[in-house]
């Protein structure tokens, strides 16, 4: 694709070499589509698809079914699939990537499944190809025109497909083939069918190029999840070939292949629990042991991520839990910090697999002690997000002593993450220990972050107030939260003043009106006056009380939050006067709630500012102030 | 042309052309002034574009350089305003280009200016028809050193008589490696010279993009013959391939990048490979080098505005002048020779603080408190 | 042939669009030989109403309708930025060439098409119109979200004309949007060159300083050494393309520098000036400040001049890579100011570009 010559660029009004000429004319609108009235004939999308920029290639493409509707089924088939197979044969990657995206959805627009296999030509190409992404829808589509294919196309067409592509000299075909097993595996009910099929992907598994081996490895859960699924069609052959290529994957020279094994492991196990067969579990225990003691880290930090998976294989024999107690322990103290991400997070599920309270406390806690004060913080967020849950695993009185300690420890890391996790995660620990405890500690490390130099830091703290509040109870909270939750109101962001007026209404619904007018209302009102002369803090305490204004008893409406509104219609800053006109229906909103009562004093001082307020200097002023005197006049009506 | 195709024709060039297949890396050293053979009847000679084509020794002769240039004329100068600075443009050329990649350029600024200012080209080692040891090393900093001792010898052997009683001064102006030549040799030049320089330019080079087209460098050169049936052949693959769009650019940039074989045939002068140990060097840190030199720069790109993360920030802080030519393939110099001499002139005019007077209508000059 | 000095070649563009500059074209026309009103203008200028736009229920509601729309990043038909330019012309137009504008007011710098930076920004400084706002001009090009960041805050400009302030920039104008990625995108957008068209001839029509209760002199670039007081801006025709020298040019292309006195600009537009010039600006015209953006500064803002001039920058990690912070300015009505710096916003990635690896040798 050549870049037009300057020379063609002599139109006036054109900027560039870009040629603008057949954009315009190609009117490649985003509206054109939708409205339907203007639908592509072939040539033009041709010419779409051969246009200089890719951007236009790419979104020619994206309109495919759109024309191959147009076409009908016939003309499909007949022009547009056999002029597509000659476009995925030379464009760039980005137009190979929505064709082959394109083509998956193409059944039906070209008269059904009886025609699905003339797709297939040209989706092989793109599985062909070297680009991962390209290859990868074309594998994806390739699966979807299958399930649409009877079992003769099956066999005439696809497995010819697959085959053709294991066995291609090139490697990105034999990647593409992996994925395409699992489009026919189970759906070959001949037995000799599915060996010939199974020792293709042995082929495969054992290919000379690693990227074909990690492909083999990683569909491999996938191929034997649909046995598990069918768990009467398999025969002890093919078995035999999946235990092959089992200890190919575990034995391979890679360690990106190696660690694939881990999902292969786990896969095999659930197709055993499924037949309730545990002859070979005491050899599938052994492999997993390897697996996790292997001297790639690779290969132990995917044993680490599915360590609860792969131990929770084995609960049938608490004894073979236990074996598996070492190896564990192993990770936990491994010199790569990411193993022991991995496995920080598995703590909780296995502990619960191991059962017995004292094991867990004599093994589990000091590994968790060790984690807790690990020198990566990616550890320590990690151990964090699940850490909780170990308390009900143990007896209260362990609880409090060995794991409440620690967990005070992690609310004072270094790093927020790590205080997050946990306090996100309190409530389990309060279930269990109670909150007491807990709230000596918590306040620092809560403190801490509610000055985090970070905004979106102080806003998950404040989000996490009103569960904090809940668990806490009132009179601990007024004394050690309250005037943190004020502060908030006066924070320079606007988003956490935002945050802060909710968190008030928020906890004005837990302690009630009263608490709220006490211990709220009445400190607003008596803010420093320094601070209110800047409008950012008075239009702050308009919008808390506005909102307060809907849980707050009418009583507290009137005496408090009204005047102090009335008052503020005088305001110099029009922004203050006109929020004060929304505030108005807000606060009508809530007095109706007992109309009779409150009629007399809505006209007097709402409707009658707001008709002040109506004449306003200031067109902002006057526009809110009118919508406002409907609205109230309609809520009054 | 297919890479199989292109290897059998090497192959038999090979065997009817070895002797000049054995000099392709180190140029055409028996014959070293064959600018007859470069220069076919029905093509543009460099007489039309410089005035002088002088040969300069340097390293104790090992090393033969071919220049091209021109001065203004001595009557000229004569009737020319003395309190006016001439500009002398000195350009250096990129990877396999040559001297005469600015012949276009060259002759567009003289038309300009009137032929009141000076334009000096010249080909590096291992290219065009300079002449280079086989044990040369092709590292920036050995172009560097070259650049600044040609600069010297030029001024010794040409400016200081000619400018004996008034003053120029000098617009250093790099085309891709060039580019990259030209801003590490600022600091590298002679102070006397130095102080002379008003500017540094940079013809369509961004460090990032040079150094992952390095990277890619092997796709570029399995594309790029090195043989053509003649020298029109030569001249047309290199414009339809956009290398040199402008036809009258190439038919004097390009046949001085080849040499006719016994066959009739031309073959590229240079081969690219012999430069692939030194590459690393070519760019390393060269935006923020660009960026802080203590002189004023101009940076034009061709086609898109790609600056990196260096350049971004420096011409965000105002650092540099950016100037974007769309129309224009990497040959800026070649493709648009008339803009960018437009470009180059303004960019003199700008920063030669000897023409320069800012005009102010501000009726207090100073200000009411004093600074240091 | 002597070269003219007033030539397009002093800004850091050349003019494509300019069809006598073609190779070999024996003269250069001025850059801003196109009027508004020339053959390529977009018309939406061609029925200038002789009074300001007037709000009512309906264009209310069609404009509130927009915004929410473009609040979720998403473009306006061309159709509808036709109605909104309309629109915003007759706001516009009867703007001066020094807006006005009351405290308080938080001042904003470059944006550059960082759309979810500007959200950012909202969400920092509060949402429009509880907050007044007065951005410094810079809005499109560089970001991958040009066309919905200028019809964002067109469509607020026209829908809250007392509650922000839209200044004009160096990059609002043709030459500059055709080269750093404005028309581009408008291409890709719409398949045309219309929305671009439309939204350039609307730049014409901005104010291009702003004084915020006669106090704090805001600009994009800085000054000139042909204004001397802020009436001589007054005097100026504004409504035209940026030229490529002149008072208006150094308004939107000036930087201060440590050196005193007039400088020529490394940028090849505007000049340089010191901190003489900026005082001796600043009392003669019995000012405190001025606030400019136009340069990138690694923290958001950068005092210069000994306080005479603040520099405002507000797309944070420029161009997705500079690894700046950004910031703005709240002036509040008793003239204190407080600049609040922000990160990038957090979104999933960008959308990739992919660029073209050269396809030639070095």
């Amino acid at each position: 694709m050549s870049r037009n010559n300057k020379n063609n660029m002599d139109e006036p009004g054109v900027a560039s070499n870009k040629n603008v000429a057949t954009t315009e004319h190609g009117e490649t609108g985003v509206n054109g589509a939708q409205d339907g009235d203007d639908l592509y004939p072939l040539a033009l999308l041709m010419d779409e698809l051969k246009h200089d920029d890719i951007g236009n290639r790419v979104e020619a493409m994206k309109k495919l079914d759109t024309i191959a509707l147009a076409l009908g089924p016939q003309r499909t088939r007949d022009e547009l699939v056999p002029f597509l197979s000659e476009v995925a044969q030379d464009d760039e990657d980005e137009v190979f990537a929505v064709l082959a995206e394109q083509l998956g959805k193409f059944v039906p627009f070209i008269g059904g499944s009886k025609f699905a296999t003339l797709l297939l030509p040209a989706l092989e190409i793109l599985a062909s190809t070297e680009e991962t992404l390209v290859r990868e829808k074309a594998v994806e589509s390739l699966n979807n025109v299958a399930q649409e294919l009877s079992e003769d196309q099956l066999f005439h067409d696809f497995i010819p497909l697959i085959e053709h592509l294991a066995t291609a000299d090139w490697f990105s075909s034999k990647v593409s083939s992996c994925g395409l097993f699992r489009a026919v595996l189970v759906r070959v009910k001949d037995d000799k069918f599915r060996k010939e099929l199974l020792a293709l992907y042995l082929q495969l598994v054992q290919d000379e190029t690693p990227m074909v081996r990690r492909a083999a490895g990683k569909n491999l859960p996938v191929l034997i999840d649909l046995l598990t699924q069918n768990p009467d069609l398999s025969t002890s052959d093919d078995w035999d070939y999946i235990s092959n290529m089992f200890q190919k994957i575990m034995t391979d020279g890679q360690d990106s292949v190696k660690f694939l094994a881990v999902d292969v492991l786990i896969s095999i196990l659930k197709f055993f629990s499924k037949k309730q067969d545990t002859t070979h579990s005491k050899d599938l225990l052994r492999s997993a042991i390897q697996l996790i003691g292997d001297e790639a880290w690779r290969v132990r930090y995917m044993a680490a991520e599915r360590f609860e998976e792969l131990a929770f294989q084995f609960k049938s024999t608490p004894q073979y839990i236990e074996e598996l107690s070492g190896p564990f322990l192993a990770l936990c103290e491994d010199n790569e910090s990411d193993v022991r991400k991995g496995v920080a997070k598995q703590l909780p599920g296995f502990a619960k697999l191991l059962g017995d309270p004292q094991v867990v406390l004599k093994k589990v806690l000091p590994a968790v002690q060790n984690l807790s004060m690990d020198e990566s913080e990616m550890v320590r967020a990690s151990l964090a997000s699940e850490i909780t849950n170990l308390a009900p695993l143990v007896p209260k009185q362990d609880a409090i002593d060995s794991l409440v300690p620690i967990l005070l420890n992690m609310l004072k890391d270094e790093y927020p993450d790590v205080r997050l996790n946990i306090i996100a995660k309190l409530k389990v620990v309060n279930e269990v220990v109670g909150i007491d405890l807990l709230s000596e500690n918590l306040l620092p490390a809560i403190t801490e972050l509610a000055k985090d130099a970070n905004w979106r830091v102080r806003m998950a703290i404040i989000d996490y107030i009103p569960l904090l509040a809940e668990q806490l109870g009132v009179e601990f909270f007024d004394k050690q939260l309250g005037d943190l939750c004020l502060s908030w109101l006066w924070d320079t962001v606007y988003s956490i003043r935002s945050a802060a007026v909710v968190n008030l209404k928020n906890l004005t619904e837990i302690f009630g009106s009263d608490w709220s007018s006490e211990k709220i209302i009445s400190r607003l009102l008596k803010s420093d006056s320094q601070l209110l002369e800047n409008f950012v803090y008075r239009i702050t305490l308009l919008h808390a009380l506005t909102e307060l204004v809907q849980v707050v008893s009418n009583d507290v409406t009137t005496q408090k939050i009204l005047p102090f509104i009335n008052h503020l219609t005088e305001d110099a800053v029009p922004n203050i006067r006109f929020n004060v006109a929304k505030s108005y229906v807000t606060v009508v909103q809530s007095l109706c709630t007992n109309k009779s009562k409150n009629k007399d004093l809505i006209k007097r001082t709402v409707i009658d500012s707001l008709e002040k307020l109506c004449q306003d200097d200031d067109i902002d002023v006057r526009f809110y102030a009118t919508e406002s005197l409907k609205k109230c006049e309609a809520l009054l009506a | 042309m297919s890479e199989s195709l292109r290897r059998a024709l090497l192959a038999k060039m090979n065997k009817s052309d070895s002797l000049i297949q054995s000099k392709r890396s180190t140029n055409d050293s028996t014959n070293p002034i064959s600018l007859n053979n470069t220069c076919p009847g029905n093509l543009p000679s460099w007489q039309e574009f410089f005035t002088q084509n002088e040969q300069f020794f340097i390293n104790n002769g090992s090393y033969r350089f071919n220049t091209y240039f021109s001065l203004p004329e001595p009557e000229l100068l004569l009737k020319a305003s003395k309190s006016q600075s001439i500009p002398i443009f000195i350009f250096h050329h990129g990877a396999g280009s040559s001297a005469l990649s600015f012949a276009p350029l060259a002759q567009s600024l003289q038309e300009k200016l009137e032929n009141l200012c000076g334009t000096f080209a010249f080909d590096a080692r291992g290219h065009g028809l300079t002449e280079t040891p086989d044990t040369a090393t092709f590292r920036l900093g050995d172009f560097v050193s070259d650049f600044c001792q040609i600069l010297d010898l030029f001024y010794s052997r040409f400016l200081r008589n000619r400018f004996s009683d008034r003053t120029f001064s000098l617009v250093l102006v790099g085309h891709s490696l060039g580019g990259s030549i030209c801003s590490s040799a600022f600091h590298e030049i002679n102070d006397q010279l130095r102080q002379r320089i008003v500017g540094v330019a940079m013809l369509d080079i961004v460090e990032e993009a040079a150094k992952k087209a390095l990277n890619t460098v092997d796709t570029f050169l399995t594309k790029t013959p090195n043989l053509f049936p003649d020298y029109t052949a030569a001249i047309d693959w290199h414009v339809q391939k956009g290398l040199s769009r402008l036809k009258t650019s190439a038919q004097i940039s390009i046949p001085s990048l080849f040499t006719p074989t016994a066959s009739g045939k031309v073959v590229r002068r240079t081969n690219l490979q012999i430069f692939r140990p030194f590459w690393d060097s070519w760019f390393t840190g060269l935006s923020s080098k660009f960026v802080a030199l203590p002189t004023s720069k101009l940076l034009v790109l061709a086609g898109d505005d790609n600056l990196d993360r260096e350049l971004i920030i420096g011409q965000m802080q105002g650092k540099f002048q950016l100037v974007v030519f769309q129309d224009s393939g990497h040959f800026i110099e070649e493709d648009c020779p008339s803009k960018t001499a437009i470009t180059l002139i303004d960019f003199w005019r700008r920063n030669d603080t000897k023409n320069l007077v800012i005009k102010t209508n501000w009726t207090k000059n100073g200000s009411p408190i004093s600074l240091n | 042939m002597e070269i003219d000095n007033d030539v397009a070649m002093q800004d850091a563009t050349e003019e494509p669009l300019d069809p006598t500059l073609d190779e070999d074209a024996s003269t250069v026309a001025p850059g801003a030989s196109k009027t508004p009103e020339g053959s390529n203008a977009s018309g939406i200028a061609d029925h200038r109403s002789s009074k300001p736009l007037q709000l009512d229920s309906g264009n209310i509601g069609q404009l509130d309708q927009w915004i929410e729309h473009l609040s979720q990043c998403q473009v306006l038909s061309e159709e509808d930025v036709g109605r909104l330019c309309k629109m915003a012309v007759d706001v516009l137009q009867f703007e001066e060439n020094v807006q006005p504008v009351n405290v308080p007011v938080t001042i904003c710098g470059d944006v550059h098409g960082q759309f979810h930076d500007l959200m950012e920004l909202f969400k920092i400084g509060g949402p429009c119109p509880d907050t007044n706002y007065l951005f410094m001009g810079d809005y499109v090009d560089r970001g991958y979200y040009s066309v919905e960041t200028v019809s964002y805050l067109v469509a607020m400009k026209v829908r809250y004309p007392k509650r922000i302030t839209i200044l004009r920039g160096n990059h609002e104008s043709r030459q500059i949007t055709q080269v750093y990625g404005f028309y581009d995108e408008c291409l890709r957008k719409y398949g045309s060159a219309n929305v671009w068209k439309m939204f350039t001839d609307l730049f014409d029509y901005f104010p291009i300083t702003a004084l915020v209760d006669n106090k704090v002199f805001c600009l994009h670039g800085g000054l000139s050494p042909m204004i001397e007081t802020v009436d001589q801006v007054r005097e100026l025709n504004r409504i035209q393309e940026v030229p490529h020298e002149g008072p208006m040019c150094d308004l939107l292309w000036s930087d201060p520098d440590d050196r005193g006195g007039w400088g020529i600009s490394p940028r090849g537009a505007g000049f340089t000036f010191g901190q003489d010039i900026s005082e001796q600006f600043n009392h003669t015209n019995d000012l405190s400040l001025i606030a400019r953006a136009h340069q990138l500064v690694m923290e958001g803002y950068a005092w210069s001049h000994q306080q005479s001039v603040v520099t405002i920058f507000s797309a944070p990690n420029y161009c997705y890579r500079c690894g700046n912070q950004a910031a703005i300015m709240e002036f509040d009505e008793n003239h204190n100011r407080q600049f609040l710096q922000y990160d990038p916003s957090m979104r999933p990635g960008e959308p990739t570009v992919s660029r073209k690896t050269p396809d030639y040798f070095l």
